[in-house]
């Protein structure tokens, strides 16, 4: 397996054979000593010439040679370069060592250089193609998860359309963009492409992890940047391959449900509870296993009968077992002088919520060609999605239903009822008053989506001196989509409306209604570099000037129309009344201008320095320029103190530190003036109005600047059987741009102001181990750590406390002066100086708190991350593990199914009276309490009112420690061995490869925790902690891979 | 050949460095305006202030969730919550913590007084008195009812943004008071200098007065006369109400001082907002007019003197198809009769027509007001008012039936009237003319005319005057007081609690006002904190 992977990536130069007069053949083999095979595709030249050659997919090379050749250079990837001493003999046999983790290993580092991994001095992980694609995820982000040390990935999204966030040594810019930067081979683009790209495309994932590249890249590096390297054509060969990924999704991970009582929502005067019929709540009369009616009796009498009792599984099954089926083919070839790569992709999903499913289309076109000291190369990517999902939330009508529900048993409801039979699921009969049939609104808010992405880079470079390299490189980045979202009419029956006696959940009847929209983003960056690459004696100096320009185009627009006439047709000239609608532009554009030096001595001491100015639209003219400049140093000790060198223990060894300061700017374009806004209601006819907008802006807004520092350490041991990377870094961020919350009296919500400041230090730790490494049998465990302190060290002189949810999400996710970075407040319950919770002695209840309490910060304190690989001969198996700890998450679906009365918790106390737990009753006065343990004041309603009133009425119960362990990926491969190809195929077909994958099969929590999976995150913004009551719940996957080379 | 490669890849460098400034100018909003006209501001900020005026909210999304205006409903006796929702406990108990019902603090000053604000400024500027005068007028109204909900307001220093202080001392309430009769007599002598020199306003953009400026100074007269009223049962006020009680020639309102933008029947957004409380843009019943029955305390009312307003109002229950069941406030919504089916709903006469105006003040609420002032002996020559207490009182009860009527569909009210108060008529209690305490019998009409109309100064009345009198609390049928099971405090609230906005970035000044009122921050009685003019 491994052997044809390298043949596969063969990336060595063939040199130039030259006929001497004074030459000799001589023959070889190459065989590795890890487990005796040949090595395909290996470099064996003549120390001193350009002569040389590869070997063959046997291993075997033949080479002439000059008759005073004193020896032979033998290189592969991968492995040790060899020196071999000729002697008279013709016929060689060479054995190279496998050069494990790859110490001298070239990286890819910013604006595509490539460098030996012993010059970078800043802190730098890479994910080759077989860890990202391990358990075949369908977005980059979903394979990176867990991987990389410092790197957070968070689910946003569930269903077809998953989104992450993706976040590097935490957050730094209280309210502004935190999310790492994408790098698409060299070109920044939009972080979206993350789960839109094609995984298979990946040749590499460089991950720089501090702002050390921001001098080239700008602002945006500030946060760290994702390199991702597509694939390159190979030289000298060619192959096609084929795969096919297929993988079942099932809900996973819902939160305790209770399984006690049926629906009602109120007690008697004894405080029993009552049951109803057609109640959504579940606060009704205990389970008696016996028949009873549900809903109403229907316009003949008849009523709906089934058995008082739980009906188990019921709400898992109402969701679809979801399937991801991936096919893949790709196109390599190239030859000295051009490589070509081509792709495509077609993946269909089928989503959870029934009638979910989203097609992805993606082709890619690399090609690179040179002509002496020029090359062109070109880079096309092109991504065609359409999804179609339900907009009604299908979950919450699900918590919605009561237990013994025969849930599934609605999801035809079109079926019209008729005199002989009732359709019990149609939209007149359904048995709740309150909560529609949740197939009904599903299918009935829909929305259609297509999407159109477009990546292209030319670059051209062209050698002006034999030290000097020119390159300009143009490139684009558009997403077009488009999206139309639909609401079906609701027309009840005479019946329904006046005599069922019931309410219309929806309203009544309603027309339908139509919304179309579309965005349009356009980027173009423009990059001019200067490369200077200049040796003398000891010294290497590469020398980098640039010139840089990005724009960026943004535009929205949408359409609506609330009322349709005719029903079935979508469209917004068959409406009633006027057109509603909205749209917006923002433009901004940035250019720059930088230096970067990188000055080599003797191959271990390393200086790199760099300095950028950029201007930027977004700021007042006079704020437009701003600079900032970084330094580090990298030092390979084990190479610069000779004692260290060649030691059996100590491989390699390298010490670096750096130091960088980067502005960003976190506002929109159009944040320095004041706006009108058109007064809510207006336009009435030829009548306007217009109100001020209620955020007070500050026209000479600065950036913000972050000023951070690293040292790290990288050793190898035992020829790389033992690898470990360690860093630390601290990082501050001043003069922020705050919209400062201002009281409403002021006549504002909030004003822009420069202010505040945010420290945060971290280690990341990463060690990649080899116990066990012969020909037959490899074991591979590779163990990340990082974790994150965060510090909010001031705010404005006027306020220590910033509540950063987004408005409208309510998330009461605060920045609060001497806490971590961001954290909770939650409302809470009155509690004795001890924390027990106080009750009131006549009543049994306890009082909400006046002020919100802080319950912890939102984000991870630490993240372990464990991968472990397991090869025995064509076996592959691997697993990748996630733990992420010390943060909370505050549980919308736990406090949400406190009202339905669906959740656990609620039917704790059995739905009687009951001394609230751990609580004490003042026995002292207002002024001076005393609190006593509380043991015989029960609770004066255990019902309805307790449960949503009372218990909901506070946030802390629901905010839940979110820590969580997820085995996130497993893999079994088998590679089917070559010869049986070669007998089976006659080496038509080159290599087969097939095999199990499964993705978040297991969880575990800790038992405070009853809310379910703390990934179920929402919104891609700062204010990350809480989870909504979602419409579709996490799920795990598994499924299998089949790959094909010929 | 290699230099020319560098001289030529040298000037490119430096050519795009040095054009960028024109190409960096992009900064210009392409999405919201920048600039705009007195005129444009003027009329959102009147919408704003009609609307909130008559419902306490400016509301587009057409229900009137988390307003005010059927809190105060429930507290004064005319709707209770019906059975097959929960919620609303705060309400019911009484017991309001700082982040319930922000809005109508927070929305009054970030939207129309600092839209009046800016048309004031823009008035000064262009020399056109007449903006100044109303923009004054509207201010005066919108802080009247600030220091009624709140006490102590910011005032002077608010609505500065940079030009002042972002955290705004809270101004002493009866200061407050004071400067907003000399603000309205200040209006009034502009609008006079307006006329003079013939600069009026423009006539669409005012939705509320169409451009006559004596509507204007009428409705700074009667406002006034409210200002001065709020303090009449102040002993220590009598000598400044008396010197106070001078108005413009213009008199009081003639008829009611309403507003309408161009309401579309019909239209979702685009509706009367009250109509919402009712009926949505479809006809149908909303969720709002099941959950808010009538309340059996005005029920009682209702019934004592066979007044036809109950059915101008109110729509019998779906179950009962009478009026039947007046519900309680706070009384568990599983007792049968207070479920919703047997809820006695809203009609028409209160939510109205979809394109029906807002009420900025009504002519009704301005009879009592006269009826008031003459009741207790202030002289009101100066605004030409020339009719007895008793007078004014019939004609505040006679406006009702008018307003109820013209939107219940009911043509001729005269037979009603009088049924209800003629020669034969039945009208007894306190709802009937006693000439030992009229103020008592004024309030009582002008309570039972106010559902629906003007809950905020249904909700001052009972603070100031103590009318209606809630009877006696422990005979269930009678008493407007809640019944919830965890009652702390069995008594009306006689103000909001400051917004949790305001203690949390404004709090040195908030809590300075609170220390004001004597009643310690977090103490759960700090609703019993009474505004000054609240003596009783």
């Amino acid at each position: 397996m491994k052997k044809i992977a390298f043949f596969l990536s063969i990336l060595l130069f063939m040199g130039t054979l030259v006929a001497n007069a004074q030459t000799r053949n001589i023959t070889g083999t190459v065989t590795s000593t890890e487990d005796g095979q040949p090595i395909p595709g290996v470099s064996v030249s003549v120390k001193g010439t350009t002569l040389g050659t590869i070997t063959s997919i046997d291993g075997v090379f033949e080479m002439k040679i000059p008759q005073d050749a004193k020896a032979l250079v033998v290189s592969f990837v991968g492995m040790k370069t060899q020196n071999v001493e000729l002697t008279s003999a013709s016929d060689y046999k060479i054995a190279l060592k496998p050069d494990l983790v790859g110490i001298d290993e070239v990286v890819v580092t910013a604006i595509g250089i490539e460098r030996s991994a012993r010059e970078v001095g800043y802190a730098m992980s890479s994910i080759s193609d077989e860890q990202l694609n391990m358990a075949k995820s369908p977005t980059i982000a979903g394979g990176l998860m867990g991987k990389v040390a410092g790197l957070q990935i968070t689910t946003v999204s569930t269903g077809v359309n998953t989104s992450q966030r993706v976040i590097l040594r935490g957050n730094r810019s209280f309210t502004g963009n935190n999310q790492a930067l994408l790098v698409l081979d060299g070109v920044p683009v939009s972080l979206s492409y993350l789960t839109s790209l094609n995984p298979n495309d990946v040749k590499e994932i460089s991950i720089l992890k501090g702002a050390n590249a921001s001098a080239l890249y700008g602002s945006d590096a500030a946060n760290g940047v994702i390199m991702v390297t597509t694939k390159q054509g190979s030289k000298e060969s060619m192959q096609v391959q084929f795969s096919n990924t297929t993988t079942f999704d099932k809900v996973a991970y819902l939160p305790e449900f209770q399984t006690r009582f049926g629906t009602g929502s109120s007690s008697d005067k004894y405080g029993n509870p009552i049951f109803e019929a057609y109640e959504n709540q579940q606060y009704g009369d205990e389970f008696d296993g016996k028949m009873r009616g549900i809903g109403r009796k229907d316009e003949y009498g008849r009523m709906q009968e089934v058995i008082y009792a739980a009906i188990p599984g019921e709400k898992e099954r109402a969701f679809d077992t979801g399937m991801t089926i991936q096919n893949d083919l790709s196109f390599s070839a190239g030859d000295k002088k051009s490589t070509f790569f081509a792709s495509i992709q077609d993946a269909v999903v089928k989503g959870l919520v029934p009638g979910d499913d989203l097609r992805r289309d993606a082709i890619r076109l690399n090609g690179s060609r040179k002509y002496k000291g020029f090359k062109a190369t070109g880079n096309v990517n092109y991504t065609h999605t359409e999804d179609e999902i339900s907009t009604a939330n299908f979950l919450w009508p699900i918590y919605n239903t009561g237990q013994h529900i025969p849930l599934t048993s609605y999801s035809d409801w079109r079926t019209p009822s008729t005199p002989e039979k009732t359709n019990w699921a149609d939209i007149d009969h359904y048995y709740n008053d309150y909560y529609n049939n949740p197939y009904t609104e599903k299918d009935k808010n829909r929305r259609k989506r297509r999407r159109d992405q477009l990546i292209g880079t030319l670059t051209l470079s062209q050698d002006i001196t034999s030290w000097l390299n020119g390159m300009v490189r143009s490139s684009l980045s558009l997403n077009n989509s488009t999206y139309k979202t639909t609401h079906e009419e609701w027309n009840f029956s005479y019946w329904a409306e006046h005599e069922s006696g019931r309410s219309t959940p929806s309203g009544g009847d309603k027309k339908a209604s139509v919304s179309d929209g579309s965005s349009y983003d356009f980027r173009w960056t423009n990059d001019f570099i200067l490369t200077a690459n200049n040796e003398f004696e000891d010294f290497k100096l590469t020398t980098i000037l640039g010139a840089t320009t990005r724009s960026g185009y943004v535009h929205y627009i949408n359409v609506s129309a609330s009322a349709l006439e005719v029903p079935g047709l979508y469209n917004i000239s068959n409406r009633l009344g006027e057109l509603g609608g909205s749209q917006a532009y923002y433009e901004g554009r940035t250019m720059g201008v930088f230096g970067d030096v990188t000055l080599g001595y003797k191959n271990f001491l390393f200086l790199h320095a760099s300095g950028r100015n950029d201007w930027d639209s977004r700021l007042d003219p006079s704020q437009w320029s701003f600079f900032y400049p970084g330094v580090d140093v990298s030092f390979v000790f084990t190479e610069a103190i000779p004692a260290l060198a060649d030691n059996s223990v100590l491989s390699y060894g390298k010490l670096r530190g750096g130091i960088a300061k980067v502005g960003s700017i976190n506002i929109l374009p159009y944040s320095l003036e004041n706006t009108f806004v058109v007064t809510g209601g207006f336009p009435y006819g030829d009548l306007t109005a217009h109100s001020i907008s209620g955020s007070l802006k500050n026209r000479y807004l600065e950036p913000e600047f972050t000023l951070s520092k690293e040292i790290g350490m990288d050793l190898n041991f035992f020829e790389s059987r033992i690898n470990l990377e360690m860093a630390y870094y601290t990082m501050s961020t001043t003069n922020q741009t705050l919209p400062a919350e201002i009281p409403y009296s002021s006549g504002y919500s909030s004003m822009f102001v420069n202010a505040g400041e945010m420290k945060n230090s971290g280690v990341e730790v990463e060690l990649g181990l080899v116990p066990v490494s012969t020909k037959d049998f490899r074991w591979d465990v590779n163990i990340n750590y990082a974790n994150w302190n965060s510090l909010v060290v001031s705010l404005t002189d006027k306020f220590d406390e910033l509540n950063i949810s987004r408005p409208g999400r309510n998330n009461f996710v605060y920045a609060i002066k001497g806490q971590p970075y961001p954290v909770n407040k939650a409302s809470d319950f009155d509690r004795d100086p001890q924390g027990r919770v106080i009750v009131d002695a006549k009543t049994g209840l306890p009082t909400k708190s006046t002020d919100l309490v802080i319950t912890g910060q939102t984000t991870p304190k630490h993240i372990l991350g464990l991968q472990t690989y397991l090869r025995y001969k064509g076996f592959t198996a691997g697993i990748s593990a996630e733990y992420r700890g010390g943060f909370v998450l505050r549980s919308g679906p736990g406090r949400d199914m406190m009202f339905p009365g669906i959740s656990a918790i609620s039917a704790s106390a059995g739905r009687e009276r009951f001394v609230f737990p751990n609580s004490v009753i003042n026995v002292g006065t207002a002024d001076n309490p005393e609190y006593v343990e509380n043991t015989n004041i029960t609770t004066n309603d255990g019902n309805v009112d307790f449960w949503t009133q009372t218990y909901r009425g506070v946030s802390r119960p629901f905010v839940t420690n979110a820590a969580f362990w997820k085995i996130r990926e497993l893999s079994l491969y088998y590679d089917v061995p070559e010869r049986f190809l070669t007998s089976g195929t006659g080496g038509f077909v080159k290599g087969i490869k097939a095999g199990f994958v499964g993705r978040n099969l297991f969880m575990f929590l800790p038992d405070s925790n009853m809310y379910g999976d703390p990934e179920a995150n929402k919104g891609n913004d700062n204010d990350v902690g809480y989870a909504p009551p979602a419409s579709i719940p996490p799920s795990k996957s598994y499924g299998f891979n089949v790959t094909i080379t010929f | 050949m290699k230099k020319i490669r560098i001289y030529l890849l040298s000037i490119l460098l430096l050519a795009g460095v040095t054009g960028c400034t024109e190409w960096l100018d992009v900064n210009q909003n392409p999405n919201s305006l920048t600039k705009s006209t007195k005129d444009l501001v003027l009329t959102g900020a009147e919408k704003q202030f009609a609307e909130r005026q008559h419902i306490g909210s400016t509301n587009n999304s057409n229900n009137l969730r988390g307003t005010c205006f059927p809190v105060f409903g429930a507290w004064i006796g005319y709707y209770a919550h019906s059975g097959g929702w929960s919620g609303w406990n705060n309400v019911k108990s009484y017991n309001m913590t700082s982040s319930d019902y922000n809005n109508g603090f927070n929305k009054p000053y970030l939207n129309e007084l600092k839209s009046l604000d800016y048309v004031k400024k823009q008035g000064v500027i262009d020399g056109t008195p007449a903006y100044v005068a109303i923009a004054k007028i509207m201010e005066s109204a919108t802080y009247q009812r600030l220091v009624d909900t709140y006490g102590d307001v910011p005032y002077f220093e608010a609505i500065k943004g940079f030009e002042g202080n972002t955290q705004p001392v809270y101004d002493d309430a009866k200061t407050i008071y004071e400067d907003l009769v000399v603000q309205l007599d200040s209006a009034v002598l502009l609008l006079n200098a307006a006329e003079e020199a013939s600069l009026t306003i423009a006539s669409k953009n005012d939705i509320i007065a169409g451009g006559d400026l004596t509507i204007w100074k009428q409705y700074a007269n009667t406002l006034k006369l409210r200002i001065l009223l709020r303090q009449a049962e102040m002993a220590d006020r009598q000598s400044y109400i008396t010197s106070n009680m001078n108005f413009d020639e213009a008199g009081f309102l003639s008829e009611s001082l309403t507003a309408n933008p161009g309401y579309i029947a019909n239209q979702d957004g685009k509706m009367n907002p009250l109509y919402g409380f009712g009926k949505d843009y479809k006809g149908n019943l909303t969720n709002e007019n099941q959950q808010y029955g009538l309340n059996i305390f005005l029920l009682t009312l209702y019934k004592d003197n066979g007044d036809p307003r109950l059915e101008m109002c109110w729509e019998p229950g779906v179950s009962s198809k009478d009026y039947s069941h007046g519900l309680q406030l706070g009384v568990n919504g599983a007792v049968e009769d207070h479920w919703k089916e047997a809820a006695i709903r809203m009609g028409p006469g209160i939510y109205g027509a979809s394109d029906d105006d807002v009420t900025v003040m009504s002519i009704v609420e301005t009879d009592f007001l006269i009826a008031e002032a003459l009741a207790r002996g202030y002289n009101l020559s100066s605004a030409g008012v020339s009719g007895t207490a008793e007078e004014m009182f019939k004609k505040g009860i006679e406006d009702s039936f008018n307003y109820y009527a013209a939107r219940a569909g009911v043509e001729d009210t005269a037979p009603l009237l009088d049924k209800y108060m003629g020669a034969e008529g039945t009208l007894k209690g306190p709802a009937a003319w006693d000439a030992s305490n009229p103020v008592r019998s004024i309030m009582y009409q002008k309570y039972i005319a106010g559902v629906g109309l003007y809950h905020y100064e249904t909700w001052a009345d009972f603070r100031r005057t103590g009318y209606p009198d809630p009877l006696d609390p422990t005979a269930v049928d009678n008493s407007m007081i809640s019944y919830y099971f965890n009652i702390v405090r069995a008594q009306v609230p006689v103000r909001m609690l400051y917004t949790q906005k305001e203690l949390d970035i404004n709090s040195e000044n908030v809590k300075a006002a609170i220390d004001k009122t004597g009643v310690p921050y977090n103490s759960e009685f700090i609703m019993d904190a009474k505004i000054f003019w609240d003596v009783k």
